[in-house]
């Protein structure tokens, strides 16, 4: 324990400091978690290392004035130790931020980390780099396991990363020689997650604030064994779990869209479902307590935790009685981000106007943040969403080297002059592209030279680029004239004039224009449009377009083997937002076979109708990439993970396909224009507009386009396949196309495919008039069984009228027409085979997917009634030769009843090796891959 | 660049934008001061963490007025705001006589500094209105300026911040002595 006395300059009470390193002994949370019985509180992960208080001394300015248990190794204070040295003096200065004296009563928030440095024994500002420590070539493509492992296993007695959450008051008090009293207190944790304490920690500022000095440190010591008194196992295995995080983003960016289900995932919280919950978080033991025998609750998205296992007779009871409610959702930790939506899209927009422009052999770029007019909290919060979008592989104060071995990334929320020096010497030492993003609150930064590439000040929305900012008196020589008149009052003034800060000049560079990409113009409308768009919104824009751009990349056959995809996408989009889950190795492979998918079936959507040989082979391709993709997910069950993460922002419109993505300037095209649904015919809204699973919430048709979450079509139109049919056009036979809609839009361009196509388009109908109230026909199974053999076999019944007038007059004329000519069948042979396979892989993939609680639930959700029901009958047709055990038979299925034509598991496995060769190989070449 | 050449026009026609930077120990009164000069208002109940910025306009000069706080830990912090200062303002609490030493010291690390010799030097004998305050004449030779300052433009003018006494004064003599050395 490190007490200081109250008067700095006194130094009798100063204890002798143990320097011996923090020894904070934790094994693995995993065991913890499966063993509660055996738990105790040595294995554990402790919430609070440290509790530290500052105070600004009315002689001193900022210090620090307690660290319990013990000194921080690397923050001594001065009487701390030994040492003369106060290496202190940084943090009190980040606890006690400038101008918080301006607002009395009014708390306000910092946010910072240490590192440990191993070869020092001592934790730092700074995170020691590549440059200084080992650079051990860091593999660039990383496989999903070690991204779904992100809870960190330390063997080691150190730990890596301090999070600091420092809250500070000022409080008017006419007792004091200056009128105020100025405090901190801050919660220094390993745990990323530590800020859920907030809430806890200003109430003990509180309390400590009332505190007589003498006795304040036992505040602290009570605040620290309450904080430790949880245990967030729970919390913290639902957050461990980074592609089910990533994939509760996705859908709860969806669900602002669907206003019809509020959200999605209330359901799970049902307490029916709690099983599910505890399935689809793989929590094995019961959520009513931690581990401690705290109370835990669940709330809707959120776990409440109490601490009820706590007592404390000097603690206010306002104190005890405090509730932690912390998201399910990681990515809400930072709070509602809506509220700086506006402002981080238009520091976006010019940002990506500076990171387009840069060359690409040297990117880098060190940019600071200012505002004096928002809080410290609200500026951290500014930066750590900023960090986010920018850079999603980096968890705030983690190690995000994942890609970015050599190029790391400092992220301060806040930091003040004083730390200048050590990050000039910082900055310099750091070799190569240097990537910073800075938080402060002194305009005294922009003067700073040679410390920031681009600066940004919030408050007046201005951006800086150092490269277009020249200090006026080298220029004096380009202004002749300028300069003469000056030289003509002659005064040493006017020289000053020119060498001060405020003279910098922005030159604007008249005839660069750098393009605008394709996130820059979604950006810049969102902007214009003023629509007040949630972050939910912004960030699935921002994804498929990273998907868009990425599949472009991917299938352009320009990506070379030797340089990561990040990279090369980095270089070439130079917009600086990516979604790095999207690019481990695995999802690039999912994500190129489902573009050739999503292809595929365009191809066969289409209106011409195709000669019987290009019909085949489209369905053999097609057959065979969705044969990748059973390969891939079928070889490892995580993987099932990123496809979903991937389907849930698939874009598939395919309107950008027109234009080369790494060139194309967007300034002049209307983006609401491109998306004019009378223009481009697409499956995937043929199948959506007639349905009630997703509606179109925005008035603008782009918005809407890009919100659409229809990419688990993918896995399920080719259930909808006709087997019967006899060209690629009456293949889709059961699904109302948009274009054929009469008089809608009066754009059915062909009479003669409508006839073909309404022929098949209500092959069967019998409930659809007895269904009244709904639009749309979902037959029930028991209307299945009753139908004869044949017409099961011979076509799917599933139809969605587009309006229940032509159901209901059209249902008679097409039941007549069900039994096929003998001419017909004939043709039918030539495609079924491959048909039939192609269906089977489709109710491979959804049984995989169904497999996964989460898979249910977004089925549930996703699928029409028409591609539900077409599952469950094809699944019936095809498997169903034990209906008690379908899952049973569906996975004997894949090794056993195709033997013959299909691969046995290990066949497989090699063949997803095999694939992956391939993928490197035609990555760089040509893509023999890409069919299309 | 517009606005850099609207303010070398201003410059022409009288009007012109300049850095100030006032500096001294804790409790002088420099923040009193700058929100007198700024609002004609006593703003302060609190030291300044940090620092406070203000534009204050006086005889077509624009004073860029910088306020930074004064105690300890604070005073190594000066000279990141240096660069680019047209005048020093130090300001100093004429009744405080114990550290009027301390005062002289840090004033002096501060004019001794390269990025500051050519500014122009503003020493408010602050607190006038109290009892026991040195005069502004036994200040200036305690602080023994003529004797040290060869090349530098420098005065001494008493002030009672909270009354505004002598600010104006200080501020015209300023403006004078920069704009014609
Ligand atoms: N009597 C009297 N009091 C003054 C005068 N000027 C300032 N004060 C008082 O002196 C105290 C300190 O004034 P500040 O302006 O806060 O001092 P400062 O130089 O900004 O101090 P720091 O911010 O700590 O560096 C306040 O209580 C003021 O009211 C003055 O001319 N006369
Ligand atoms: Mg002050």
């Amino acid at each position: 324990m490190a007490e200081l006395p109250t008067t700095p300059t006194d130094n009798e009470h100063a204890e002798p400091a143990d320097i011996s390193g923090v020894s904070l002994s934790w094994t693995s949370l995993n065991g913890a978690l499966e063993t509660p019985a055996s738990y105790s509180r040595s294995l554990r992960l402790d919430n609070a290392c440290f509790i530290l208080s500052a105070q600004f001394d009315n002689k001193l300015g900022p210090v620090i004035r307690h660290q319990y248990p013990k000194c921080i190794p690397g923050f001594k204070n001065h009487l701390c130790g030994t040492s003369d040295s106060d290496e202190s003096i940084n943090l009190a200065s980040l606890m006690i931020p400038n101008n918080v004296e301006l607002t009395p009563g009014k708390k306000d928030y910092t946010m910072f980390s240490l590192y440990y440095n191993n070869n020092t024994d001592k934790y730092e500002l700074f995170k020691p780099t590549s440059d200084t420590l080992n650079d051990n070539n860091y593999n660039t493509i990383r496989e999903v396991d070690e991204f779904e492992d992100a809870q960190e296993h330390h063997e080691s007695n150190h730990i890596d990363v301090l999070y600091i959450l420092n809250i500070v008051n000022t409080i008017i008090d006419k007792t004091n020689s200056r009128g105020a009293v100025i405090k901190s207190i801050a919660l220094v944790t390993p745990n990323k997650i530590g800020s859920i304490f907030r809430p806890l920690l200003s109430k003990v500022l509180d309390q400590y604030m009332k505190t007589p000095s003498t006795e304040s440190i036992e505040v602290l010591k009570e605040c620290f064994n309450m904080i430790n008194s949880l245990d967030l196992s729970i919390i913290n295995r639902i957050y461990s779990n980074k592609y089910l995080q990533k994939i509760l983003q996705s859908i709860n960016e969806e669900s602002n869209f669907n206003s019809t289900s509020n959200n999605l995932l209330d359901v799970w919280f049902d307490e029916k479902i709690k099983k599910l919950f505890k399935k689809i978080f793989k929590i094995p033991y019961n959520i009513e307590n931690d581990n401690f025998g705290n109370k835990v609750t669940l709330i809707n998205n959120y776990i409440q935790y109490s601490f009820t296992n706590f007592t404390s007779s000097l603690l206010d009871t306002d104190i005890l009685e405090t509730k932690l409610r912390v998201s399910l959702f990681e990515n809400e930790l930072l709070g509602s981000s809506t509220r700086f939506n506006t402002q981080i899209l238009n520091f976006l927009s010019k940002f990506i106007n500076y990171t387009s422009s840069l060359p690409t052999e040297n990117i880098t770029w060190r940019l600071v943040i200012n505002s004096t007019l928002y809080s410290k909290d609200e500026l951290c919060h500014f930066v750590l969403i900023l960090s986010n979008i920018l850079n999603s592989i980096f968890e705030f104060g983690k190690d995000m080297n994942r890609y970015y071995q050599r190029k790391p990334i400092l992220i301060f929320p806040y930091i003040d002059i004083s730390m200048i020096d050590s990050l000039r010497t910082y900055s310099s030492n750091l070799q190569g592209s240097k990537f910073f993003i800075i938080g402060v609150a002194n305009p005294i930064f922009q003067f700073q030279q040679n410390l920031w590439d681009c600066y940004y000040d919030i408050d007046t929305e201005t951006f800086y680029n150092a490269n277009e900012i020249v200090i006026k008196n080298k220029e004096k020589t380009e202004y002749p004239l300028f300069n003469k008149n000056l030289h003509r009052n002659g005064s040493l003034s006017i020289r000053k004039i020119f060498s001060k800060p405020g003279e910098i000049i922005i030159k604007t560079p008249k005839n660069v224009h750098s393009r605008v990409g394709l996130l820059q113009k979604c950006i810049q409308n969102i902007i214009a449009e003023e629509a007040n768009y949630d972050q939910g919104v912004t960030t699935k824009i921002f994804k498929k377009v990273n998907l868009l751009q990425l599949i472009q990349l991917l299938t352009a056959g320009k990506v070379k083997d030797d340089v990561s995809v990040l990279d090369q996408y980095l270089c070439i989009y130079k917009d600086a937002i990516i979604f790095p889950e999207f690019f481990d190795y695995t999802s690039l492979q999912m994500l190129k076979t489902l573009s050739n998918i999503h292809n595929c079936i365009e191809m066969l959507y289409q209106m011409e109708i195709l000669s019987e040989s290009t019909s085949t082979m489209t369905l053999k391709k097609l057959k065979h990439h969705q044969h990748i993709l059973f390969s891939l997910i079928a070889s490892n069950k995580n993987n099932m993970d990123s496809l979903i993460n991937i389907l849930l922002n698939y874009p598939t419109f395919k309107i950008f396909d027109n234009f080369d993505l790494q060139s194309y300037d967007f300034s002049n095209q209307n983006l609401e224009k491109l998306f004019d649904p009378s223009i481009k015919s697409s499956i995937f809204r043929d199948l959506s507009d007639n349905t009630t699973f997703q509606q179109q919430l925005y008035k603008k048709e782009w918005i809407n386009a890009f919100m659409k979450v229809d990419g688990f079509l993918l896995l399920t139109i080719p259930l909808l396949f006709e087997p019967s049919c006899t060209t690629n056009h009456d293949l889709f036979g059961n699904i109302p196309r948009f274009f054929l809609k009469p008089a809608s839009h009066g754009l059915g361009r062909s009479k003669l495919t409508r006839t073909i196509s309404l022929k098949r388009l209500f092959p069967l109908n019998p409930v659809s008039s007895n269904n009244g109230n709904s639009n749309f026909f979902a037959p029930s199974d028991h209307s299945i069984t009753e139908l004869p053999d044949n017409i099961r076999r011979s076509s799917l019944p599933m139809n969605l009228p587009h309006s229940s007038k032509s159901s209901t007059s059209l249902s008679t004329q097409s039941i007549k027409s069900v039994p096929e000519t003998s001419q017909e069948q004939d043709k039918v042979n030539s495609f079924k085979p491959v048909i039939e396979r192609c269906k089977k892989y489709s109710i491979k993939l959804v049984h995989y997917l169904l497999k996964r609680p989460l898979g249910q639930i977004l089925y549930s959700k996703f699928a029409t009634e028409q591609i539900k029901f077409a599952f469950e009958t094809s699944k019936k047709l095809y498997y169903d030769n034990t209906p008690n055990k379908p899952n049973d038979t569906l996975t004997k299925v894949d090794a056993s009843k195709n033997k013959d034509k299909d691969k046995t598991r290990s066949e497989l496995l090699k063949e997803i090796s095999i694939i992956g060769e391939r993928f490197k190989v035609t990555a760089a070449s040509n893509d023999t891959m890409n069919i299309l | 660049m517009g606005s850099s050449v609207s303010k070398a026009l201003g410059k022409l026609f009288g009007s012109r934008e300049m850095k100030i930077l006032m500096l001294g120990l804790d409790n002088a009164g420099k923040t009193t001061i700058l929100y007198k000069l700024k609002l004609n208002k006593i703003k302060t109940s609190a030291p300044t963490v940090g620092f406070n910025v203000e534009t204050v306009s006086f005889k077509n000069v624009k004073f860029n007025m910088w306020d930074v706080g004064g105690q300890e830990r604070l005073r190594p912090l000066w000279r990141h705001y240096f660069p680019g200062t047209t005048s020093l303002i130090f300001v100093i609490d004429s009744q405080d006589k114990d550290r009027l030493n301390e005062a002289k010291e840090e004033l002096y690390s501060i004019i001794s500094e390269k990025e500051m010799e050519n500014v122009v030097l503003l020493v408010w004998a602050n607190k006038q209105d109290l009892k026991g305050a040195l005069k502004p004449q036994e200040i200036s030779d305690f602080l023994e300026l003529g004797d040290n300052l060869k090349n530098q433009m420098w005065c001494v003018i008493g002030s009672n911040a909270l009354a505004g006494q002598g600010l104006v004064e200080g501020l015209s003599w300023i403006s004078t002595n920069t704009a014609k050395k």
